[in-house]
């Protein structure tokens, strides 16, 4: 179930009054590559995200995925084409325990209809237990299930990071956005991230793009990597040509944080 | 006993409106400060029905839920899609001019003198019925797909769109049931009282409503219930009129107060049931653990 | 005839400028509807009647006192209802419906405490009409007009040309990185109430000077909610000349139409402008930050 998508990002701006935030970008993801995106804050590594989801629509330029021009559709189209996302500041359902918050997000595939629905037809008892069994697999593969009845709000940081990657999962995506997993998270943790990733791309047949800060984490798993600086592309490459890209020690790796 | 039975019989019938603003505001997260107008409408297109017709309420209730409906779907279509309290005013607005409307065409709603000489055909087993129905069909509603995407959007609509959920259809569609419910529940009036005033469904109507779903619980099914089955009725015990005045005061510190206090109201999103009661009482007695209402 | 229709017009309109331009103020900043704002007028147009009634007849005098009164309300709901919602950063709805709640205790207070009448203020000052080109006037609207339209100058000139304005108008683009840029936001907010607080104040005086003091004055801040839709919600020009616009046009169809349709066409205009341009006048339709 090789369901991993390419994607090609083709000149994408967007303004925001006098601001270029994303300026004139292109780039290419392999299918199956972590693909990570770096560069100082305000370079526009969000801005390309919310491009990509459709929350904003892009100046200029198009956004690709697997041949198929997605620039234009709305957010809720773009996600149930198999665009899933985290967001940099979590946005979980806070409310809702850890499990609710995965079978919601299993909505697109469930195929019973309003009155099915509100009738309780067979159909409807068998779509409900099919995505329980889905919830409930996403949740113990990524060590979650133990706390799959508590308030998702009432999770330790790193737990809901994880739990936010689980519900992304669940809309069974071809493309995974990543914004800043590590953020918030100590060394440990981290350190656990980097693994976790890599089975998500193996077991999940999925393209991540990855927005980092950690500069280590980057280095270690992403096959291929982007720098942004002031909205444009300063560079791309592998890891170590990145590290060896005198403009990118200048711009970003050489000024400590 | 008699004047029991009718206590009960119109709590029923405000009991059905509050279960659609939950559906509305408990459940899907808006807010509307005009459900008293799409009572009204309900209310209204059905007594005309009946009268002009001889129709039976059972074509006249329906035909008051499709106008309550399509007023509902007319105006939330532009406003549902914006940011912000657009929505609220909207609402705000229908509310005042259904009331205006019917005080101002005397010659079909009967103006500010009402709406009379309507078959009082509502009988305290048939509210019962459909009250039971409704609350059903609520249920069924929230546990399922429809229901989740609605509780979603009101969790935080950004992620909402992310999951691929349709944002601006989902918050219509409760619109659409609480609408329909509050059409249901001015039909049932109307054959009730046997008559109506545009009075009846003032904006302090709608607040009083609308109050009534953050004091049970924004999010629990069980906690609209309740607070219906004890606030809708409370008059009835107040019966002296400083009572009655202090009965709205008391509301509006109350709502204050769970606000800043208890922000998910008496019930939380807890859901009571048979089952939680009884978990309730083994935690209590057997264990000493920290138990509760649950799931 | 129609001179003095149109500075009734006016008049009215000055009044619902002064509220609409407190509610547009909070709506900027925190982007909620504050209900709460009607119960300021409510309390506005009281505390006139009660210093008319028993210390001096000076319709000005009553109006500074409102406004002071008022002004110290509108601070207090912010700080003892709001601001423990605000530091919980709890979905904004929240805030709306605390205000909703401050709203029905503040009208069934004076109900109970009072009574739920319709009470003239005791001015003889009210039926004076002037004179003007062979026009008479009611002196009552021109001092109305005279003296809002000063207070929504002098409200412009504080956030055009005053540092606590600057910080408001910074405040309203980004109200969390103004917080980051060192302003001290907390109370920023609680000036902006209050300066909400002294318009409603004044709103409610002139109101009850107008239509006399009842317990559900404070409804007609719904008008001024149709004035901030119409000019742009947040937008405080719009709400001002949203707010000038339905005043007049008000009058119009009161005088020329029918008074029952006065109500009728705000609110039309109301579900006519949020269907047709939702973002009103001046407003502009804003792209959700994720």
């Amino acid at each position: 179930m090789s369901n991993a998508a390419a994607v090609s990002i083709q000149n994408l701006t967007k303004q925001f009054g006098g601001i270029l935030a994303v300026d004139h970008i292109s780039m290419e993801v392999k299918p199956g590559e972590i693909h990570g995106v770096i560069g100082p804050n305000g370079a526009g590594k969000t801005t390309l995200f919310n491009l990509i989801t459709g929350i904003y629509t892009p100046t200029e330029g198009q956004v690709l995925v697997d041949g198929e021009r997605i620039t234009g559709l709305s957010p809720h189209t773009i996600a149930n084409a198999g665009i899933a996302r985290t967001f940099q500041n979590i946005r979980l359902f806070k409310e809702l325990s850890c499990f609710e918050n995965v079978v919601t997000a299993c909505q697109n595939e469930v195929k019973y209809n309003f009155l099915q629905g509100c009738l309780r037809t067979p159909k409807y008892y068998r779509e409900e237990r099919r995505i329980q069994k889905k919830a409930q697999a996403i949740l113990e593969s990524i060590d979650l299930w133990a706390v799959h009845d508590q308030k998702s709000k009432n999770l330790p940081y790193g737990q809901q990071r994880k739990l936010e990657i689980a519900r992304a999962l669940a809309m069974d995506p071809k493309l995974l956005l990543l914004d800043e997993p590590a953020a918030g998270m100590n060394e440990d943790e981290t350190n656990q991230l980097a693994g976790f990733i890599r089975q998500i791309r193996d077991q999940y047949q999925v393209t991540i793009i990855l927005i980092e800060h950690h500069m280590d984490l980057i280095m270690e798993i992403c096959d291929a990597i982007d720098v942004f600086n002031f909205g444009k592309k300063l560079a791309s490459g592998t890891a170590e040509a990145i590290q060896n890209n005198p403009e990118v020690i200048e711009a970003y790796l050489g000024v400590d944080d | 006993m008699t004047y029991w039975i009718g206590v009960i019989t119109v709590t029923g019938i405000w009991m059905i409106a509050i279960l659609g603003i939950s559906v509305l505001t408990g459940f899907t997260g808006l807010f509307s400060m005009g459900h008293a107008g799409f009572i009204a409408i309900g209310s209204y297109v059905c007594a005309l029905v009946s009268k002009t017709f001889a129709a039976p309420m059972w074509i006249g209730i329906p035909c008051g839920m499709a106008g309550a409906i399509l007023v509902g779907v007319l105006i939330g279509i532009p406003t549902l899609k914006l940011k912000g309290d657009y929505f609220v005013i909207a609402t705000l607005g229908i509310g005042e001019i259904v009331k205006l409307l019917i005080e101002n065409v005397p010659q079909i709603t009967g103006g500010a003198r009402g709406l009379t000489d309507i078959p009082r055909s509502t009988t305290f087993p048939l509210v019962l019925i459909i009250c039971v129905l409704c609350v059903v069909f609520v249920r069924f509603f929230l546990t399922s797909k429809h229901g989740r995407n609605g509780i979603a959007v009101r969790e935080d609509e950004v992620a909402a769109r992310a999951i691929g959920i349709n944002v601006a259809r989902q918050k219509l569609i409760g619109m659409a049931i609480s609408c329909g419910l509050c059409g249901l529940s001015g039909g049932l009036l109307a054959h009730y009282m046997g008559y109506l005033y545009p009075t009846m469904f003032t904006m302090a109507k709608s607040n009083e409503l609308i109050l009534t779903v953050i004091l049970g619980g924004k999010g629990s099914l069980t906690g609209t219930i309740l607070a219906s089955l004890i606030l809708v009725p409370l008059p009835e015990f107040l019966r002296t009129e400083a009572a009655q005045e202090w009965r709205m005061v008391l509301y509006g510190v109350l709502v204050v107060f769970v606000i800043i206090f208890r922000p998910s109201g008496f019930m939380g999103d807890r859901e009571l049931s048979i089952k939680g009661i009884f978990r309730f009482f083994k935690n209590r007695f057997g264990k000493k653990a920290e138990g509760g209402v649950g799931k | 005839m129609f001179i003095q229709q149109l500075i009734t017009g006016l008049s009215i309109g000055s009044v619902y400028a002064l509220m609409a331009v407190g509610y547009s103020l909070i709506y900027s900043l925190l982007n909620f509807t504050n209900f709460a704002h009607s119960v300021c007028v409510m309390v506005g147009a009281y505390v006139s009647y009660f210093f008319l009634l028993l210390v001096a007849d000076n319709i000005l005098a009553a109006a500074l006192c409102s406004l002071v009164v008022a002004g110290v309300l509108s601070a207090i709901i912010e700080k003892v209802a709001y601001q423990p919602l605000l530091d919980k950063n709890v979905n904004r709805i929240y805030l709306l419906i605390a205000g909703l709640g401050i709203q029905i205790v503040g009208e069934n207070l004076v109900i109970v405490l009072l009574d739920g009448r319709f009470h003239a203020y005791p001015t003889t000052f009210s039926s004076i009409p002037i004179k003007l080109f062979g026009i008479s006037i009611g002196l009552i609207d021109l001092i109305i007009l005279g003296v809002s339209s000063l207070a929504l100058v002098l409200v412009e000139l504080l956030i055009r040309k005053t540092k606590t304005g600057l910080a408001i108008r910074g405040a309203a683009s980004d109200l969390n990185t103004t917080a980051l840029m060192g302003v001290p936001v907390r109370r920023l907010i609680t000036i902006v109430f209050l300066l909400a607080g002294l318009l409603a104040g004044l709103a409610g005086s002139f109101t009850g000077l107008k239509y006399t003091a009842y317990p559900s004055i404070g409804s007609l801040t719904t008008k001024a909610f149709i004035s901030a839709v119409f000019g742009g919600l947040g937008s405080i020009p719009g709400a001002v000349i949203g707010a000038f616009f339905l005043g007049v046009s008000e009058t119009m169809i009161a005088a020329y139409v029918s008074s029952s349709l006065r109500d009728m066409f705000s609110f039309v205009l109301l579900v006519v402008v949020l269907v047709i341009r939702p973002t009103g006048l001046m407003g502009k339709a804003t792209e959700e930050k994720a």
